[in-house]
């Protein structure tokens, strides 16, 4: 009988252990018979891979010749590691998605093949005059243009209606300048007996509703400076986050949090997530409208507000694109080529992720009441967007600034960004010296 | 024979037929370790030179490959970022190493009790260090969450915290380490009862009949006895938990801030995100050179008046 009960215990653990990890078999999906066989990875592991597992499906029955294994990988940990052993290997996926800034890093390497034929200045089926030039120039390498964008994502503003309401401040307010914005948010922000962040009676240590918050920190870093006409670095290889002007914004940006008490801490993409839900002014992405229109019934999409500059709107914007593998050639490149078209028109249904299309005709064509996000956003980006400055190391850059802001960010006010963007600037300076 | 043919040959031949049985014996053995040896130096060894071959390197993969000389190494000392891994590294390792050399030696001593269900305590103590590190990340994150975790649901019932065990720059680390202690504690622990089954049961009688009793026994037998055993798994600990990587890489990602970023965390980033293999290979070849300093430090405080 003791071993019975032993042999029972041995096999539900192994089975709580199993379905643990079965949970990574969701990540891949496969679909049509055909003989070409293709496979496409990708980073999309939130709910924008459902929309995505739709889209593929659906150029499989398209294309009865063709057959698809989808493999989704999450962008930060796995999908880098293993697309650069695949392409170091001689192996790569015959599709992969990586964002525009990306590129110029496995450009360099000479791993890209030059997608310049499938746009239509080429003979191509893809009108290079429906896509945005900013994503073109972004996708351009030595005269080369490397990669068809699926999307033209960015940074915005969410607002819960209720919380506005709540604070008896119209939903559909925008700020639009600094001092505009903290006194919007310090009117947004409650405590436990309703009192605003402007009250001599406010209790900091009892809030119950934000009135903005500090999210990724990068898309927020690439706003301040785009709207401030400035730059991490200069283009004389000159790492700029020294500059006094730099530092004073984003310290703006922390004082909400130190000082006026009107944003949370940032301490966790779990426990922001779980804290948005009472922040009246949720500073995200257009990728966050499956997590908006789930978790909060009143909503609405404004663009992001101009906070720099006097009248300069500019706001950081970024496109999922589709890459090909230098190596790739025959019949499955044509394939290839065959899917990277139909993604490129099929805008409007990957637009259901939140995510606004890359082609400006299907940006002009959105519905706002089928696309009540992605249509804002999107008329907002192609006006404003502002895609990162690229560079070969980009990779490694971008963790020094994002590794200075966290340090900042998650200390609970004890370090400021004075004490962190030096250090940073000096990273970033060896790294572009480097190869200087 | 061997005696009649050894009469029968000269002094010279004598010796001749010596060394031809010398040498017969020396390939014999030799022939027994070769496979091991032939895999040792495929995969450990030439890995291992290639290496440090390679941190002399500015090498990206794709495309030219110069020699720098010590840039690698230079950089590397010059680099904050290395000190701060190296500092979270150093904390982890002799946080987890002596948890783990001293707990298990207790909960193997109960273990080697005679008592009903010992196995199964024995089966389920073991079990956790079956499971693979993104298992027991996931684990994790989801009993520590802040919000949404177990523990924190479980303290707040009687009004406790609820605790950042994984976003607090002062508990990640000891957090990890107790996640790495109910993880990893089935080796030792099995080592240990290895070791206490060796220890003959007419000392235990002998102590007492001298009125010896439990601690006293523990104490003044088990512990002494067991020394080497406790070196060895104190030696084995601190080089496989300097070599920490999946427990910040699922759980934290080297957060909150760099607080819980370390070596191996560092030198994956630098190899395979940043693509810069010599200077990825640079920090492994530092960080096997103070492994093996700490390991000497280790046998010779350590080892000294071992009882075998």
């Amino acid at each position: 009988m003791n071993k019975m009960r032993l042999l029972l215990v041995i096999v539900l653990l192994l089975a709580a252990t199993i379905g643990l990890q079965a949970q990574d078999d969701d990540m891949v999906s496969e679909f049509g018979a055909g003989e070409i066989e293709l496979l496409f990875w990708n980073g999309l592991t939130g709910p924008d891979g459902e929309t995505m597992v739709g889209l593929v499906k659906a150029f499989a029955e398209a294309n009865p010749d063709v057959s698809v294994r989808m493999e989704r990988l999450n962008w930060t940990q796995q999908y880098f590691p293993k697309l650069l052993a695949g392409l170091a290997a001689g192996n790569p996926p015959d599709i992969f998605l990586m964002h525009e800034y990306e590129m110029t890093q496995f450009a360099t390497m000479g791993v890209l093949k030059d997608l310049s034929d499938i746009y239509s200045n080429n003979g191509g089926p893809i009108p290079i005059d429906d896509v945005s030039p900013a994503i073109i120039e972004a996708l351009t390498f030595d005269g080369k243009i490397l990669g068809v964008p699926l999307d033209f994502h960015g940074y915005g503003e969410w607002h819960n209606c209720d919380l506005f309401d709540a604070a008896g401040v119209p939903c559909d307010t925008l700020a639009t300048t600094r001092d505009e914005y903290l006194d919007l948010a310090q009117r947004l922000t409650l405590d436990a007996n309703g009192n605003n962040a402007q009250s001599d009676d406010f209790d900091p240590d009892n809030i119950v509703q934000w009135g903005t918050s500090i999210f990724w920190y990068r898309p927020g870093f690439l706003t301040a400076l785009a709207q401030n006409s400035m730059s991490w670095a200069d283009d004389m290889g000159n790492a700029l986050l020294e500059d006094q002007a730099i530092i004073d914004t984003m310290q703006w940006f922390q004082d909400l949090e130190c000082v006026h008490h009107v944003a949370p801490p940032p301490a966790g993409f779990d426990r922001y997530r779980a804290l948005s839900i009472n922040m009246a002014i949720f500073n995200h992405g257009s990728w966050a409208w499956n997590f908006v229109s789930q978790n909060v019934e009143n909503w609405m999409a404004l663009p992001y507000p101009a906070l720099g500059e006097e009248g300069n709107s500019a706001v950081w914007a970024s496109a999922h694109v589709f890459y090909l593998p230098i190596q790739a050639e025959g019949e499955r490149l044509e394939a290839s080529k065959r899917f990277l078209a139909y993604m490129s028109d099929a805008g409007l249904d990957w637009a259901h992720s939140g995510m606004p299309p890359a082609r400006i005709s299907q940006i002009e064509a959105m519905d706002p009441e089928v696309y009540p996000s992605a249509s804002t956003f999107g008329a907002n980006l192609l006006a404003n967007g502002v895609f990162d400055r690229q560079h070969r190391n980009w990779l490694e850059i971008e963790a020094q600034y994002a590794d200075a802001m966290a340090r900042a960010f998650e200390s609970e006010c004890e370090v400021s960004m004075a004490d962190v963007f030096p250090e940073a600037n000096a990273r970033i300076q060896r790294i572009l010296d480097r190869y200087n | 024979m061997i005696g009649r043919l050894r009469q029968s040959l000269s002094p010279e031949k004598k010796s001749a037929a010596g060394s031809w049985r010398t040498w017969k014996w020396y390939v014999g053995n030799y022939a027994f370790i070769l496979p091991f040896m032939l895999l040792f130096a495929i995969f450990i060894l030439r890995p291992i030179v290639a290496s440090l071959q390679m941190s002399f390197f500015r090498w990206e993969i794709f495309g030219p490959k110069p020699f720098i000389g010590f840039d690698n190494y230079d950089e590397l000392l010059n680099d904050d970022l290395w000190w701060v891994a190296l500092r979270n590294t150093v904390y982890f390792a002799f946080l987890t190493s002596a948890l783990l050399t001293t707990i298990p030696i207790f909960i193997a001593i109960a273990l080697n009790l005679p008592f009903r269900g010992r196995n199964v305590f024995r089966t389920l103590f073991f079990f956790p260090y079956v499971l693979s590190a993104s298992v027991v990340g996931l684990v994790m994150r989801w009993l520590l969450g802040q919000q949404f975790g177990i523990v924190n649901y479980l303290f707040g019932t009687v009004g406790i915290g609820p605790i950042p065990f994984i976003a607090d720059s002062d508990l990640v680390i000891p957090s990890l380490s107790v996640i790495t202690l109910w993880w990893a504690f089935g080796f030792p622990m099995l080592i240990y009862l290895a070791g206490l089954s060796n220890i003959p049961q007419d000392i235990y009688e002998a102590a007492r009949i001298d009125g010896a009793r439990g601690w006293q026994m523990t104490r003044y037998i088990t512990i002494p006895l067991l020394r080497p055993i406790i070196l060895f798994v104190a030696v084995t600990q601190l080089i496989s938990h300097f070599q920490v990587f999946a427990q910040p890489y699922v759980i934290t990602n080297g957060g909150p801030a760099q607080d819980s970023f370390t070596v191996i965390f560092y030198m994956f980033r630098a190899a395979w995100t940043y693509f810069r293999m010599g200077f990825g290979t640079a920090m492994a070849v530092l960080l096997a050179v103070i492994i093996m300093a700490f390991t000497l430090l280790q046998f010779r405080f350590g080892g000294r008046r071992l009882e075998y």
